[in-house]
């Protein structure tokens, strides 16, 4: 093999790939046969109905919920596996959740220098260095000793975006970012999201956010039942959908 | 009719009897804490026996007298393999005592809620030892701290009964006391108040130490 | 002598417990009707019965149950009445009990919401009979299970009683002891029969507040 097409192949190489990927919750199937490739660089939506799997399909990837059939490959690698293999896979993968979860007894910058120091090994002046770096990127700097009942939704999700990219993965899994928050508040969290597309982060983010996924992503992954039904460019998905679920499921959504 | 001079007279005994109680209790809470801390988590994500074993620990004092798992460890226990001291008896029963309330306690505190937290530990590959002890205990504790405080003090005036292992407690002093004034009333009067302000000056104590421990909780000073 | 073998060693332990249960239910219904006139007086006797009630219920609190005991033993000889073991325990547990179930029952009624009181005065009905009707129905339903819990500490403070000479299950526990040097199987017998008792009511008490709670 010459050279020239290793280096194709490695560039190649998807950051996440599902295959045939299949999981059961008891006799129910979250997900069936699912396939689906995310380049290094991409920023994939998925959206659906609610039971569609989309959730279970993210969470798969971090192991926070285990597929039976099938692989799921990060770079290459599979991510099922020991407990300290998995713990391997999640120091690449980070994930900002809907209920934020930020640790209740910890400040902004606790919270994003605590896996650091526990996970990477990071020194504590280098952590907190880093730490108050993205918490600047997120726009919250100087609420970085506050705790998080301090805090308002959206606050309090943008420390937790920070968090996650304190530990410089190479993929943010985003689990429905804006769904637990009032209104007024999506906006500044989508706003810090676009902000991190467009420094060519790696994301997959499970949202009912229609707006955001025209403005930044690169592919509309459609799911229903467990299954990816349509996958498509923005403008093309938005334009004309070609199933008849999806073509529903955007009606009652932008309605 | 009533003669507290007597009582009083023995003062230093009443002292040195008090200090022996909070010391011994003092240990058991400490060690029992820890001991607590450990089966908790045995029991919310351990192996299933040894989930199992804490719980049989757990229901057996619950379920049995104090004077009775205090006779079981220094008579019994004692009498089996070597002869331990009723002071170092007491500790240990008190201690086993203590654990397995607080463990109960912990448990409850740690129910609902910690769910999400723990999964945002984890998703960011932190091990569970790690989650447990910096992530979803210290907020646990401090949600429960309470109650722990308010079981200390339970066990802290259901040690009288260590009295009986002829351990040199404030029970003891008492005892003591009133086979040498025959004043037994007012004896027990005197070591009935003394118990009960020790109870409330631990509670008070606690009331200003949490703050300090538990700086996040709301209506603490920032 | 027959205690020293081992089925003598059970016999003599079985022998006592019905002490232990007659002391028990003595504490139990003894302390519930004092609660009961506890309670009573509280709801209905305005503020300052409220109050007073309630710093009696902390004294009782706050006290340890051996010092209760040690005071009854020793102090009710000063009223010029004959005392026994029986008789100090008996008086020792049932303010004990009394203490904890009115506390309780105070809070039972307490936890039946507000808006029940305002629905039924609001139709013309007295204070008495709204709660007699209205409200103690409710909060007999949530006094139940931390009730029948407290039995188990009833039955586990029983065992004190041997401190002032009653002879129960405990004490014959060290009597024996001195005798067969058996401390290890003594104690372990006495153990088990204590969970014997407790561990049923422990359940029927959770499974009681899982059912009233769940309808809440």
């Amino acid at each position: 093999m010459t050279p020239e097409a290793t280096i194709l192949m490695l560039q190649d190489a998807p950051a996440i790939e599902f295959r045939k990927v299949c999981k059961w919750f008891g006799n129910f199937q979250a997900l069936a046969d699912v396939d689906l490739k995310i380049g290094k660089g991409e920023r994939v939506v998925i959206c659906g109905p609610s039971g569609s799997g989309k959730s279970t399909m993210v969470r798969c990837v971090n192991q926070l919920e285990q597929h039976q059939n099938g692989d799921i490959l990060l770079n290459g690698v599979t991510v099922a596996g020991n407990a300290a293999h998995v713990r391997n896979i999640r120091r690449r993968v980070g994930m900002v959740f809907q209920q934020f979860n930020l640790y209740p007894h910890m400040t902004a910058l606790q919270n994003c220098v605590i896996a650091q120091r526990l996970v990477a090994r990071r020194r504590r002046p280098e952590a907190e260095d880093l730490a108050r770096t993205y918490l600047e990127r997120v726009k919250i700097a100087d609420k970085a000793d506050r705790y998080p009942h301090q805090l308002s939704g959206g606050q309090q999700q943008r420390v937790a975006i920070a968090r996650a990219l304190c530990m410089q993965s190479e993929v943010i899994l985003f689990d429905e970012p804006t769904s637990a928050l009032d209104p007024e508040m999506i906006r500044e969290v989508l706003d810090v999201m676009v902000g991190l597309a467009q420094d060519g982060l790696t994301m997959i983010c499970v949202t009912h956010e229609m707006g955001f996924a025209r403005q930044v992503a690169d592919a509309v992954v459609f799911m229903d039942q467990g299954r990816i039904v349509e996958i498509a460019a923005p403008s093309d998905f938005f334009k004309e959908q070609k199933t008849q679920r999806a073509k529903d499921f955007l009606a009652q959504i932008l309605n | 009719m009533f003669s507290f001079r007597d009582v009083f007279a023995h003062s230093d005994m009443l002292i040195s009897g008090l200090a022996v109680s909070i010391v011994l209790c003092g240990i058991a809470g400490v060690l029992g804490l820890l001991l607590a801390i450990l089966c908790a988590a045995f029991k919310t994500s351990g192996p299933r026996l040894l989930s199992w074993i804490v719980t049989a620990y757990v229901e057996t004092i619950r379920n049995t007298p104090f004077i009775v798992q205090l006779f079981f460890i220094y008579f019994g226990v004692g009498g089996i393999s070597w002869r331990m001291s009723p002071a170092f008896a007491a500790a240990v029963a008190l201690t086993l005592n203590v654990a397995a309330y607080f463990t109960e306690i912990i448990r409850g505190g740690m129910a609902d809620g910690s769910r999400g937290v723990r999964e945002a530990a984890l998703s960011q590959g932190l091990t569970t030892g790690q989650t447990y002890l910096c992530i979803v205990l210290p907020p646990a504790l401090a949600k429960v701290d309470k109650t722990l405080v308010g079981q200390f003090v339970l066990v802290f005036l259901g040690s009288a009964v260590i009295s009986q292992i002829s351990v040199e407690d404030l029970t003891s002093a008492a005892q003591f006391i009133q086979t040498r004034t025959f004043r037994a009333f007012e004896t027990y009067i005197v070591v009935t108040v003394l118990y009960v302000a020790t109870g409330l000056a631990l509670s008070l104590l606690y009331a200003w130490l949490r703050p300090l421990l538990f700086p996040w909780v709301k209506g603490a000073p920032q | 002598m027959s205690q020293f073998t081992t089925l003598g060693i059970v016999e003599t332990i079985l022998g006592k417990l019905p002490w232990t249960l007659l002391l028990s239910a003595i504490a139990f219904v003894g302390g519930a009707v004092v609660a009961g006139l506890l309670t009573t007086v509280a709801i209905l006797g305005g503020r300052i019965a409220n109050a007073s009630v309630s710093i009696v219920i902390s004294t009782v609190q706050s006290t340890p149950l051996l010092m209760l005991m040690f005071l009854c033993f020793f102090g009710l000889p000063l009223f010029q009445m004959e005392i026994s073991p029986l008789l100090a325990a008996s008086c020792a547990l049932i303010a004990f009990t009394a203490a904890y179930l009115t506390e309780a029952w105070r809070a039972a009624l307490r936890a039946v919401h507000v808006g029940q009181w305002e629905a039924a005065l609001s139709s013309g009905m007295r204070h008495d009979q709204v709660l007699l009707a209205i409200i103690l129905p409710q909060a007999v339903r949530i006094a139940i299970p931390p009730t029948v819990g407290f039995l188990v500490q009833v039955v586990k403070a029983t065992a004190l009683a041997s401190i002032v000479g009653f002879m129960e299950i405990t004490r014959v526990g060290t009597v024996l002891n001195n005798i067969t040097f058996r401390p290890f199987f003594v104690f372990a017998i006495i153990g088990a029969l204590y969970m014997a008792l407790n561990l049923p009511i422990s359940l029927a008490a959770r499974r009681l507040e899982r059912r009233f709670n769940f309808n809440r």
